[in-house]
């Protein structure tokens, strides 16, 4: 298999659990850069072109609120969980560990 | 700082304008934001080299511009088999409307020039393409903007409902075939109707005067087929109902040339100059239903076999 289509794999596999740790990891209000050093310092990389984008998706679907703020003599847009993010989250998580468990059950025994 | 503004105003280029600000104002903080994270590390002021790499790692102004607003499809891809069904028929519907307005210029003209009715077909079809292309695109645009096409994409359904699994396909280039072909029978068996008399008087050849009853048996018999055509193409599979019906239709079909056979010429030369033609046409008719009777017969055999497999 070709390189381009292995990257390909992996980044549908990250897809939909880069939005888990989005969301997980705006429960403290973040601006895009410090959101993306924040990941990426758990270990998880993500590229500016996906991830900006992704935290105004988020934004719009009203799991994420947003507000300008001046600091440091700079502008910037500030995102931190919503009430209905909150809800989102918590099912989401619930959902990824039971995911998570069946997934090691049959890559670790092959059931 | 120049190299900034100007991504910022190739990206902006690609942003709806009603997007444009908010989106440009947070991008171009995040841009900021990177590259004073860079001097930091840095410890000195981004070079243009620097800076330009950086830019470079955000992507061509374009896609950022369509990661944070895409553009929706004209047609989604979940409404793309109903979009090419309506286009199909679509294109069916422009097809008959060519084969009428070819057939409508050889009846003006007086001609039986086969590469004239084509051109004429052909030209009429690819003069109306692009607006039947865009109108049923629009449509589909809108309808799936505003949610009307989710109850269209699948209809109800149960595996009882589905064909049994030996089914016989219905050929939809067959029914096409035979919508055209029924179309333009209808078109020459009503002549008297959509032609003005000037243009009607002038036809070289037309219904014998005593066979005139026969113009509304054959219409109402080819509408009969236009209808159930027109319906086939709904259908995927034959049932064995669907089947016997159309084994009928041949069968009526067979019996109505075979008697036509026995009647005197059903087709005349109107034209008093054209009247050496009469024997040519009397003797192309009397071969000509034979030679249907036989075409018809062996449709006919085929079809009840399949009949049979049902």
């Amino acid at each position: 298999m070709s390189e381009e289509r292995k990257h390909k794999l992996r980044l549908e596999l990250r897809r939909g659990v880069l939005i888990l740790a989005v969301l997980g990891a705006s429960k403290t209000p973040q601006y895009g850069y410090s959101l993306r050093k924040h990941l990426n310092e758990a270990g998880i990389d993500i590229d500016e072109g996906t991830l900006y984008p992704l935290i105004r998706r988020l934004a719009d679907q009203q799991l994420l609120d947003s507000e300008w703020k001046h600091a440091e003599g700079r502008e910037r847009r500030y995102y931190k969980l919503s009430e209905m993010g909150s809800e989102v989250l918590e099912q989401l998580t619930a959902d990824w560990q039971s995911l998570n468990q069946s997934l090691l059950n049959i890559l670790v025994t092959g059931e | 700082m120049e190299l900034v503004d100007r991504y910022m105003q190739a990206v902006e280029y690609y942003l709806p304008k009603g997007k444009k600000g908010d989106i440009s104002r947070e991008l171009r903080a995040n841009i900021m934001d990177e590259i004073e994270a860079k001097q930091n590390d840095k410890a000195k002021d981004l070079d243009i080299t620097e800076v330009s790499a950086l830019l470079k790692r955000q992507g061509h102004p374009q896609k950022v511009a369509q990661a944070y607003s895409p553009l929706s499809p004209l047609v989604a891809s979940e409404d793309m088999p109903l979009y090419k069904s309506a286009m199909i028929k679509a294109l069916i519907f422009l097809f008959c409307y060519a084969i009428l307005t070819a057939g409508n210029y050889l009846f003006e003209e007086q001609s039986v020039n086969a590469f004239a009715y084509l051109f004429v077909a052909l030209g009429s079809f690819l003069d109306n393409i692009g607006l039947v292309l865009i109108v049923v695109t629009t449509s589909f645009y809108f309808a799936g903007k505003n949610g009307y096409l989710n109850k269209w994409r699948y209809p109800k359904w149960s595996p009882e409902s589905l064909p049994k699994a030996n089914a016989q396909i219905i050929s939809k280039s067959d029914s096409v075939s035979e919508i055209a072909t029924s179309v333009f029978a209808l078109m020459m068996f009503s002549t008297p109707i959509w032609m003005d008399p000037i243009s009607y008087e002038k036809l070289i050849l037309g219904f014998a005067p005593d066979m005139q009853a026969w113009r509304i048996i054959l219409s109402v018999l080819v509408s009969y087929s236009l209808i159930s055509a027109v319906y086939r193409i709904n259908k995927r599979y034959w049932t064995r109902t669907s089947l016997a019906v159309y084994v009928a239709e041949y069968l009526v079909y067979i019996a109505t040339m075979l008697y036509l056979w026995t009647q005197p010429a059903l087709v005349v030369v109107h034209n008093p100059q054209a009247s050496d033609l009469n024997r040519i046409i009397e003797g192309l008719f009397t071969y000509g239903w034979l030679f249907g009777v036989f075409i018809f017969t062996l449709i006919t055999v085929s079809l009840i076999r399949k009949w049979f497999k049902l």
